[in-house]
């Protein structure tokens, strides 16, 4: 409860800002006000343009985070985020795969399920590959193969489109993106997401339990298979949706609970919905920043992400080096 | 432009692009002819007395073709009505059609100066491309939306050559007309956003049907034109 007020503050507060930070200036005032109707062009860029982007930031950043969190908690690894271990690039070829060949016009939501198989079967070719206790050296290797392959795939799928703009997208993909995307993407994902949100909400018990070990946590009565089956859906609904609409945002799981780690006293329970508020604040500040920085050039939010979290994966990678050898 | 003015048998092979329909409006004439693919190989095989190349076609290619012996011609891109006239009739002495090419020229002009009229009052237009780009007020494009009556938002923007125009910044501008140019099979983000819910919704946006006629210097360039008046008037209708 000591972390929950300031990390909420600190969301809603780059919600805020998030939505008065644009390419045009509009005064906050008349900002806030064109979000709740009104007639004229501040309220259609407001709930059209700027609404749906602070919400797909948010939210697939809270995926990240928590997706993170959970992974990590569950193999009881630091390193084991998303982006790294090739689920994002995977459910990324599965959104690009539905969308270049029509799969994604059969029905409503099928490109953020398309995108949410290609994530679950990238985690479990992860689980089954760095097995249960998820070794670091096998964890990051298999990531490195699956995501080479899944970011090959998804250029070439891209470069065989018949738009020739398609190539262009190839940067999307990989780096991710919230940028123009409108409402219509936002009840594509968020739904997807939500369910994941929920499965994983509810491993929390399970991932305290197995700190202690598989055997003890079978002691006190957890389901390992069930714990470890919500685990999976929960992590490729949360990613595979929010990779769908807004590509590969890589190192969010990474940083923010190696940042919040400390502060919840190592409780994995704790972290997880600590990381869920800090991957959107942190989604949403970088969102901010690929604005403002270059607000004509659309900036991709992977390039800012980077820059963040590659520094401490490699300080990360130095302090497990023991454990490696 | 050669489909119009030369003889069939004048013509040995054409470039590809000539049967898309995407980039040629004659696409259908050029059915019956052979197609190459710009190599230099692929043209020397074909021995033939004259190549019309592009400014854009590898240099290359050309350098090649030259070294070779082949008698080479080459049209840069146009930038403006008053060129793509130019060309018309540089192509006419070139194939030995100079008649053919004066007539189209001369209908040309006619079609042309039915088409301009004295406008009053010019809808602010923006003529929105992939990736966020619109065009500029300079170039054929630019040339063609002020021919039809039309007031380019690029000059209110100062981007006399076109460019980035963000999403936002197009919506807060409020044009009173968008144009869009005819979709590409295939997804893709770049052209996704110009099926944005802000555009489509606004009911300013205007899809082109007559893609192909902007792209070389022939007389369908005043079907574009036309189409870009019959958007204008229409507008103007429904003030």
């Amino acid at each position: 409860m000591r972390l929950f007020l300031p990390l909420a503050t600190l969301v809603a507060l780059l919600f805020i800002a998030s939505l008065t930070v644009g390419s045009t200036a509009i005064p906050v005032g008349e900002a806030l006000r064109g979000l709740f109707g009104g007639d004229g062009v501040v309220p259609m860029v407001m709930q059209e343009i700027r609404l749906p982007r602070a919400i797909l930031a948010a939210s697939l950043g809270a995926s990240l985070g928590l997706s993170g969190a959970a992974m990590q908690g569950y193999l009881r690894n630091p390193l084991a985020e998303p982006g790294l271990i090739g689920v994002s690039g995977s459910a990324a070829l599965g959104a690009v795969i539905a969308l270049q060949y029509g799969i994604a016009g059969l029905f409503g939501l099928a490109l953020p399920l398309m995108a949410l198989l290609f994530a679950l079967l990238a985690v479990l070719l992860i689980l089954g590959l760095a097995g249960p206790r998820g070794g670091s050296l096998t964890l990051i290797l298999a990531g490195i193969a699956i995501s080479a392959l899944a970011g090959a795939l998804t250029s070439l799928a891209l470069n065989l489109s018949q738009n020739p703009y398609a190539v262009y997208e190839i940067l999307f993909w990989m780096m991710g993106s919230v940028a123009d995307r409108s409402m219509h993407h936002v009840a594509l994902a968020l739904p997807i997401m939500a369910i994941g949100w929920a499965l994983l909400a509810t491993t929390g018990r399970g991932l305290d339990a197995l700190t202690l070990g598989e055997d003890a946590a079978e002691a006190l009565g957890i389901n390992l298979r069930a714990l470890r089956l919500r685990l999976l859906i929960g992590v490729a609904a949360a990613v595979g949706a929010g990779t769908a609409v807004a590509g590969a945002v890589g190192f969010v799981g990474l940083v923010v609970p190696h940042i919040l780690r400390p502060i919840t006293g190592a409780k994995p329970s704790t972290l997880l919905w600590a990381s869920a508020l800090g991957g959107a604040a942190l989604v949403m500040a970088a969102d901010i920043l690929v604005r403002v920085i270059l607000p004509t050039k659309d900036l991709k939010l992977g390039v800012v992400m980077a820059l963040i979290g590659a520094p401490l994966f490699l300080h990360l990678i130095y302090k497990t080096r023991r454990e490696m050898n | 432009m050669v489909l119009m003015l030369a003889e069939p048998e004048q013509i040995a092979s054409l470039s590809l692009l000539a049967k898309d329909a995407r980039t040629s409006v004659y696409a259908d004439r050029a059915a019956p002819y052979p197609t190459n693919t710009g190599k230099a190989e692929e043209v020397a095989l074909l021995a033939p007395d004259l190549v019309l190349a592009g400014t854009y076609t590898t240099r290359a290619t050309v350098q090649m073709l030259e070294k070779l012996g082949y008698r080479l011609e080459i049209f840069p891109p146009i930038n403006s009505l008053a060129e793509a006239r130019a060309n018309i009739l540089r192509m006419g002495d070139i194939l030995g059609q100079p008649d053919r090419a004066a007539d189209i020229v001369a209908a040309m002009d006619v079609r042309l100066d039915a088409l301009t009229e004295e406008v009053t009052h010019r809808p602010l237009t923006a003529f929105y491309h992939a990736r966020g780009n619109t065009t500029g007020t300079e170039g054929l494009q630019g040339e063609m939306m002020t021919a039809a009556g039309m007031e380019n938002i690029a000059a209110m923007l100062d981007l006399p050559y076109g460019g980035s125009l963000p999403l936002e910044k197009l919506v807060m501008e409020t044009p009173d007309l968008i144009l869009i140019g005819p979709p590409y099979s295939g997804h893709s983000q770049a052209t996704e956003l110009l099926e944005h819910p802000v555009l489509v919704n606004s009911g300013k946006r205007h899809v082109l049907t007559a893609g192909a006629a902007w792209v070389c210097e022939t007389p369908a360039l005043l079907d574009a034109l036309a189409e870009l008046v019959a958007t204008r008037k229409s507008w103007e209708a429904a003030q």
